[in-house]
């Protein structure tokens, strides 16, 4: 394994006869689903494989697919992924500092929802068609849904006869 | 640069003031969309963005995220973000290079949120807000303001401020489809919406961190917004170029047909330019009484179309642009250039014009310059630019009015003959000459110097610019040169002829200016207006690089044409004795000269 | 030959099944489960083959254990 020459060596190496670049992270700083979440934006042009070096770090592999990897493109790639990680890190961090904000407002947003389908509502949606799991049938149309046409007079605003029933059809 | 394919007006919402209220049974084929994602990819888009409609209910989202990036282009949505509250669609998605969501959340409660959309939505959309923030996305949160959510736009603020990676938009709401058939019913006065918005952008501007959110608007006339005008933005802000609708054979240009600027109030607006002004279907409902149309203010006389690539010619000659397909290109903001077998694409991303603006300096007046200099403003027209004209190729074109064209240099650009007659009527002058808003240049220098040094003339320049007066009075013993404007100059009917050679279009209000100018000549004596239109450069990326670095300010008030000076001349009583319009075969220069009564 | 290492605290067991299954008709995957790691080793007609498969395996395998994991959401 050879060091890269703008990347201090303890965090990142590479083999460039085998295509690959490793990188080392902190846990503390960047959780695995930071790393879960840079790696999934890898996989389209590289191979990634995570694993724990220590009960401290993790270590990401990067392989990129494209054969004849240099090593001035392995130290871009591991460059663009400390990238994205930092960038994943960055998010996990705010969706934890924000969580009471958030939760509040999705709590409130709850209170008087509908509730999650009824079990009549699932039987009825067609799941084979789907390209992806949608459980909560939230890409049925609206008008699947509620069994309604599109017309005018459904586009009715708040406070008009048809929306009496508290805005949700 | 970004397309938008709507592939189908099908929607798990349905918002008060559906634009598409009246085809939400229609749906594109799968086939037509990937027809399109590859089009896209034909025509040198480096963004696919899928709208609708709600383009994530349909079932092959993630097959044409696929494609979009199996053909090297980034992928983005504009959505109710619904689906994207499943955490799984969200990490697919981003593997697939989502880079761009446009995401509509219309309150910052379930109750005013779900009102508007008509659906038990809150929940979904806004946990997809938190699924999508801080992934490294162009993450866009979009309010449509009616009369539902005008009173509760801080909540929305209030709702966004935890994302500070987010930009929210507060947009007017459209008189289109459901907000049309509802026009009475949905939509607010546009000023007390604008009042709303400006409200709610300096709360959050107020209580957001430094990190943001950043705020937008879109749909309000810039007049109506002060003080925020630069955060306009709307599809071409975000840098989309084309679109297709379900069912059209191919790309349009984005553009901006649904908006009007009513010649009165907003004529001489300073604001004209970028400004977006009423929806037509607003204007036709309640006028434009509320716009306040903003005098004075610089402006560019400038824009620049900047290289974006080069397109291969066609082996057997014909054109190609018609090779390539006509509807893609904006007629105003794409210019094909033309030399030898070559043929270069064009971009303008100006918003210091309008789209009519820039499509009456092309293709009326046919001002496009190459610009072969190294300066950040060309100084030196006759050198520095080469005149791009119309093909003749184009001549016999059935597709001629709608095509954005096929353009050539041109080896003679008329400045110099255009000057000629200004230099023919300097040279006829003799008596008392005022020369106004004179600058320091020498450039009729060689025609006046003699003329006063044989007693023909008594040349007094004026310009307001102190450093530019005195340069011009250590330079020309023969002048008598005063750093005054035209509106502390005293001397009425002192004259024999007055002169406003490039300074018209300096003067903040034109009326004004002819009448002081008029005013300023003897009975009977003339007044010579000169000026130049605004124009088009074409340029390298390096060359609008180190044009928008450089320090050119702007100096001119108006862009007004010859034509302009002659109605206002006819309305103040001054007869017209000679006029040079610009057109496709001039040079950006216009005269006039004006018998004072 | 070549052997893949899936630390456990990564790769959810079910993932890794259901990656051998997907490529299981592409080379040759023989599993064993170590203390920390699943370990699949990987046979296929060239070296090259092997490795394509073990890079789309573990590739398939990081996916369905970010699937597996709960939402990394407020």
């Amino acid at each position: 394994m050879a060091s890269l020459p703008s990347i201090p060596g303890e965090l990142a190496s590479a083999d460039v006869a085998s295509g690959v670049v490793r990188l080392t992270v902190r846990e503390e700083l960047y959780p695995l689903d930071a790393v879960f979440a840079a790696a999934f934006t890898f996989i389209k042009d590289c191979w990634v494989v995570v694993d724990r070096a220590d009960a401290a770090h993790w270590a990401i592999a990067l392989t990129p697919k494209a054969a004849g990897a240099s090593a001035e493109l392995l130290e871009q790639w591991v460059g663009g992924f400390a990238n994205e990680l930092l960038a994943c890190a960055y998010r996990h961090r705010l969706a934890k500092d924000h969580r009471a904000t958030v939760e509040a407002v999705t709590a409130a947003a709850l209170a008087g929802a509908l509730g999650p389908p009824s079990l009549d509502e699932l039987e009825d949606f067609d799941f084979s068609n789907e390209a992806f799991e949608d459980p909560l049938g939230i890409a049925m149309s609206w008008e699947d849904k509620y069994g309604k046409k599109a017309k005018a007079g459904d586009a009715a605003p708040a406070g008009s006869t048809d929306d009496d029933d508290g805005g949700a059809p | 640069m970004k397309a938008l394919i709507k592939v189908g007006y099908g929607c798990n919402d349905h918002c008060t003031f559906c634009h598409t209220l009246d085809v939400r049974h229609v749906d594109a084929p799968a086939d037509e969309i990937d027809r399109k994602i590859d089009r896209a990819r034909a025509l040198g888009h480096t963004m696919v963005v899928l709208s609708g409609g709600e383009p994530t209910i349909r079932p092959e989202l993630v097959r044409w995220a696929r494609r979009v990036a199996a053909r090297d282009m980034d992928f983005g949505l504009v959505t109710n973000g619904r689906v994207l509250s499943y955490p799984a669609v969200v990490a697919e998605l981003l593997a697939l290079r989502l880079r761009y969501v446009y995401l509509s959340l219309h309150g910052g409660s379930r109750t005013i949120h779900n009102r508007l959309v008509r659906a038990d939505a809150f929940a979904e959309t806004y946990g997809a807000l938190a699924q999508l923030t801080g992934r490294g996305l162009d993450l866009k949160v979009n309010c449509v303001v009616t009369l539902q959510n005008v009173d509760h736009l801080r909540g929305v603020v209030d709702a966004v401020r935890p994302f500070p990676d987010v930009t929210l938009k507060f947009s007017m709401v459209e008189p289109k489809g459901g907000g049309a058939a509802l026009f009475a019913a949905l939509s607010p006065r546009v000023s007390d919406a604008a009042a709303r918005v400006v409200d709610a952008i300096e709360y959050g501007l107020a209580t957001a961190g430094a990190a943001g959110p950043r705020f937008a608007h879109g749909g309000f006339p810039l007049c109506l917004v002060p003080g925020h005008e630069h955060r306009f933005a709307d599809l071409k802000t975000d840098r989309f170029a084309t679109m297709v609708e379900v069912g059209e054979p191919d790309y349009f240009p984005v553009d901006d047909d649904n908006k009007l600027q009513p010649a009165e109030p907003c004529a001489g607006c300073a604001l004209a330019g970028p400004c977006p002004g009423l929806y037509r279907g607003y204007h036709a409902a309640l006028g434009a009484g509320e716009l306040r149309p903003r005098a004075g203010g610089p402006r560019s006389n400038s824009f620049d179309y900047t290289l974006e690539a080069t397109v291969r010619p066609s082996p057997d000659g014909a054109c190609p642009v018609l090779r390539v397909g006509v509807t893609p290109w904006d007629p105003g903001r794409h210019l094909f250039v033309a030399h030898g077998d070559r043929v270069a694409r064009f971009r303008a991303d100006s918003r210091d014009f309008n789209d009519a603006a820039l499509r009456a300096i092309k293709h009326d007046r046919g001002q496009l310059y190459l610009d072969r200099s190294a300066k950040d403003a060309p100084d030196d027209f006759a050198r520095d630019l080469i005149k791009l004209a119309r093909s003749p190729r184009c001549a016999p074109c059935p597709e001629y009015a709608r095509c954005t064209g096929l353009y050539e240099p041109v080896p003679d650009a008329g400045f110099e003959r255009d000057d000629a007659i200004v230099r023919g009527w300097l040279a006829a002058l003799a008596g008392d000459v005022l020369d106004v808003g004179c600058g320091a240049d020498d450039r009729y220098d060689a025609i006046l110097a003699p003329a006063a040094a044989a007693g023909r003339l008594r040349y007094v320049g004026v310009e307001p610019e102190p450093a530019r007066a005195a340069a011009r009075a250590a330079r020309c013993s023969w002048a008598a040169v005063r750093a005054q404007a035209l509106d502390e100059v005293a001397e009425r009917g002192a004259y024999d002829h007055v002169l406003a050679l490039r300074s018209w279009n300096h003067f903040p209000d034109g009326d004004r200016a002819l009448a002081q100018l008029a005013a300023l000549a003897r009975p009977g004596g003339t007044v010579i207006i000169v000026d130049n239109v605004a124009f088009g450069l074409a340029r390298t990326p390096a060359q609008t690089a180190r044009a928008r670095a450089g320090a050119a300010g702007f100096e001119h008030f108006r862009d007004d044409d010859s034509h302009a000076v002659v109605r206002r001349a006819a309305a103040a009583g001054l007869a017209v004795l000679d006029h040079h319009p610009v057109g496709p075969a001039t040079s950006n220069q216009w005269a006039v000269r004006l018998r004072a009564p | 030959m070549i052997e893949l290492r899936l630390h456990k605290d990564v790769y959810d067991g079910a993932a890794v099944d259901a990656a051998m299954k997907q490529f299981g008709r592409y080379a040759r995957l023989t599993a064993r489960d170590e203390a920390s790691h699943w370990v699949v080793q990987i046979e296929a007609t060239t070296p090259a083959r092997a490795r394509t498969v073990a890079g789309e395996l573990g590739n398939a395998a990081l996916g369905g254990s970010t699937k597996a994991r709960p939402a990394v959401q407020p």
